[in-house]
């Protein structure tokens, strides 16, 4: 069963829609994260789910009932917000306490918060102010006032983009164990692809208030399928090409054919875009390269950034007037003569238009 | 070690304040203890208190700043909530109206009061014309007419305190009371109002010390038939020259002034702490 289901979902502000015709729906017990750039609709949609905006057109149903004219106060939602949203004159305790005493579930309140209050590692600060906390602590506070009275969905948004980079790492596996211990479905806004990774059963990846791709974190990492999904995901070499055959494509402008992945619905003559992740590509002596591999091109190093364990090399290429970025844990030097291999099973087939 | 600019400047603030306000309140304070023999007394106060004008005119302050302030209040919330909801432009034109009264004087306030309630006024004839009274309601020269003209004048100070408060709110913050359960009113009452406490706290400080110390509104809409304390003292000083009642009656007024600066910072600071807000 689905906690959350949205179909044909619209909604616009003066003469911009914020969401076009947005369809998804989230498995009871499951990790659903809406990823985008800023702008995207993403944040709309969560309002849309929490109520606080009414759509123009489509049907929210939460748990099996069409919340459409629900208000937010009965749609018996959970969310953090970006800013936590904390009320600041109240304890810790009366902050989580205040869902359940709205809903008259104050039957065993202590207990309740008290467990909430452990579950997010908070048990011994109930008395503080939210003043008196560092941002991490109030994050957690504001996850445990948002689970406090049993959610049929938790809401998410852009949850941990406050805080520093290390504490946002930790922060992301606590909210992983949380959502797995409580088993509560839940719904993620973010921007950030690594945290939708890391956290997802499922990715929706939006733009310009449309559904552009969702799967799997997996399957979305390998087969971006749109050439706007790969670059928001960091895919940095796309290259303009023209299928001949189901394994074989032209690149665009020059006079270059690349081998890829057989796929029985290519049809030759159509326009798509070639991407590989610049860790996929392998760099090679000119010449030492074993012979027979094929999509083998030969370049010239332009530009070296050295980023530790690898490091990461613009190397012109007759592919195109971009140069293609590669990473190697060997060192490279300006000027040097390679030949790169583009790995065919690493070649992706993406549609050009950014919408789908 | 020579002081900081900002040392040399609270130094400087603290001599005008003493210099312009609390030395001239302590000279009024002492010159009312004195007998016309300069010996301590306590005798002019005994002679106002024992006047049934003077105690009358005392709890009529009392109780036109406290209506005033009641009544600031209940239309300063809704006035400051719409503002602070409303877009930027009609936010500007709302503040430009509830200012308004600032720019007009005195004696123009009060004749407008005196075309809405008058006796042959706006109200008197629509309530004539609906035939809900018979006789034209006394309203003008009446406590009402004060406390109708003080709260038109005092409304901006509470609203203006309580919008300065409600732009530093995250928006957030309702949306997530929502989320929780709350209905708007429990929104409104739950988390608006406390948030909202030291706008209303600054607001209430300055209608109800203004309120009480206004002299021009009740001196005009409330007449003779009305006198509040200030009336009774500009009738002293100035048109009897009886200078013992007078400082007495300032006095009064500076003790009523004090004690509820006490009250006030009490009730503050007592919230101060158990709501513990966010500065």
């Amino acid at each position: 069963m689905n906690a959350i289901a949205l179909s044909g979902l619209a909604k616009r502000f003066g003469e911009t829609w914020a969401v076009r015709d947005l369809s998804l729906a989230a498995r009871t017990g499951s990790f659903v994260s809406l990823l985008g750039p800023s702008g995207c609709g993403k944040t709309t949609t969560l309002r849309l789910v929490g109520g606080f905006e009414t759509p123009e057109r489509g049907d929210i149903v939460i748990a099996g009932v069409r919340a459409n004219d629900i208000p937010p106060w009965r749609r018996g939602l959970g969310i953090v917000f970006q800013s936590y949203a904390l009320f600041p004159f109240m304890t810790v305790f009366d902050n989580v306490a205040f869902g359940p005493r709205r809903q008259g579930k104050t039957d065993g309140l202590e207990a309740r918060v008290a467990r909430v209050l452990d579950l997010v590692d908070l048990g011994a600060l109930a008395k503080r102010y939210p003043r008196q906390l560092s941002g991490g602590q109030q994050q957690r506070v504001a996850l445990a006032r948002a689970l406090a009275f049993e959610p049929s969905v938790l809401l998410l948004d852009e949850p941990l983009s406050n805080l520093d980079a290390k504490l946002r790492a930790e922060m992301r596996l606590e909210l992983k164990r949380i959502q797995r211990q409580t088993g509560v479905t839940t719904l993620l806004v973010t921007h950030d692809q690594e945290e939708a990774l890391t956290l997802s059963d499922e990715i929706v990846i939006m733009n310009e208030g449309l559904v552009v791709a969702s799967g799997t974190p997996r399957a979305i990492w390998s087969q971006p399928g749109h050439e706007f999904v790969a670059g928001f995901l960091g895919v940095e070499n796309l290259l303009p090409a023209t299928i001949l055959d189901n394994s074989v494509v032209q690149v665009t402008g020059v006079p270059v054919r690349l081998t890829l992945g057989a796929d029985a619905d290519a049809r030759a003559g159509e326009a798509l875009t070639i991407g590989i992740r610049s860790e996929d590509i392998t760099i090679a002596q000119r010449g030492e390269a074993a012979p027979g591999l094929r999509n083998r091109i030969d370049g010239v190093v332009r530009e070296v950034s050295y980023r530790g364990a690898v490091s990461s090399f613009q190397i012109a290429t007759p592919l195109g007037e971009a140069p293609l970025h590669a990473t190697d844990s060997r060192d490279w030097a300006i000027g040097a003569p390679v030949t790169v291999l583009l790995p065919a099973p690493k070649l992706m087939r993406l549609r050009g238009a950014a919408r789908a | 070690m020579s002081p900081k600019p900002t040392q040399l400047l609270a130094l400087l603030l603290a001599a005008i304040v003493t210099a312009v306000v609390l030395v001239p309140s302590a000279i009024i304070l002492f010159e009312s203890v004195l007998s016309p023999e300069r010996k301590l007394s306590l005798d002019a106060y005994g002679t106002v208190l024992g006047s049934r004008v003077v105690r009358q005119a005392t709890w009529r302050t009392f109780e036109i700043a406290l209506s005033v302030t009641a009544l600031c209040i209940l239309a300063g919330y809704p006035l400051a909530f719409a503002i602070a909801a409303s877009g930027s432009r009609a936010r500007s034109l709302l503040i430009t109206c509830v200012i308004f009264p600032f720019l007009l004087s005195a004696v123009v306030r009060a004749f407008g009061w005196n075309i809405v309630i008058g006796e042959t006024g706006l109200l008197n004839r629509i309530l004539l014309g609906l035939g809900l009274i018979a006789t034209p309601l006394q309203l003008l020269h009446t406590e009402i007419a004060i406390i109708l003209g003080e709260t038109h004048l005092l409304c901006p100070y509470m609203v203006l305190s309580l919008l300065a408060v409600i732009g530093r709110i995250d928006p957030n913050l309702e949306a997530a009371a929502q989320s929780l359960g709350a209905s708007p009113p429990g929104v409104f009452f739950r988390v608006m109002v406390p948030m909202t406490l030291p706008g209303l706290f600054a607001g209430t400080l300055l209608v109800f010390a203004l309120a009480m110390t206004a002299f021009a509104t009740p001196w005009l809409l409330g007449g003779t038939r009305s006198p509040v304390l200030t009336s009774l003292l500009y009738r002293y000083a100035f048109v009897s020259f009886d200078m013992p009642r007078a400082l007495a009656i300032a006095g009064i007024l500076l003790i009523l002034g004090i004690a509820f600066l006490i009250l006030h910072r009490a009730v503050t600071q007592r919230s101060a702490m158990t709501q513990e807000h966010a500065a």
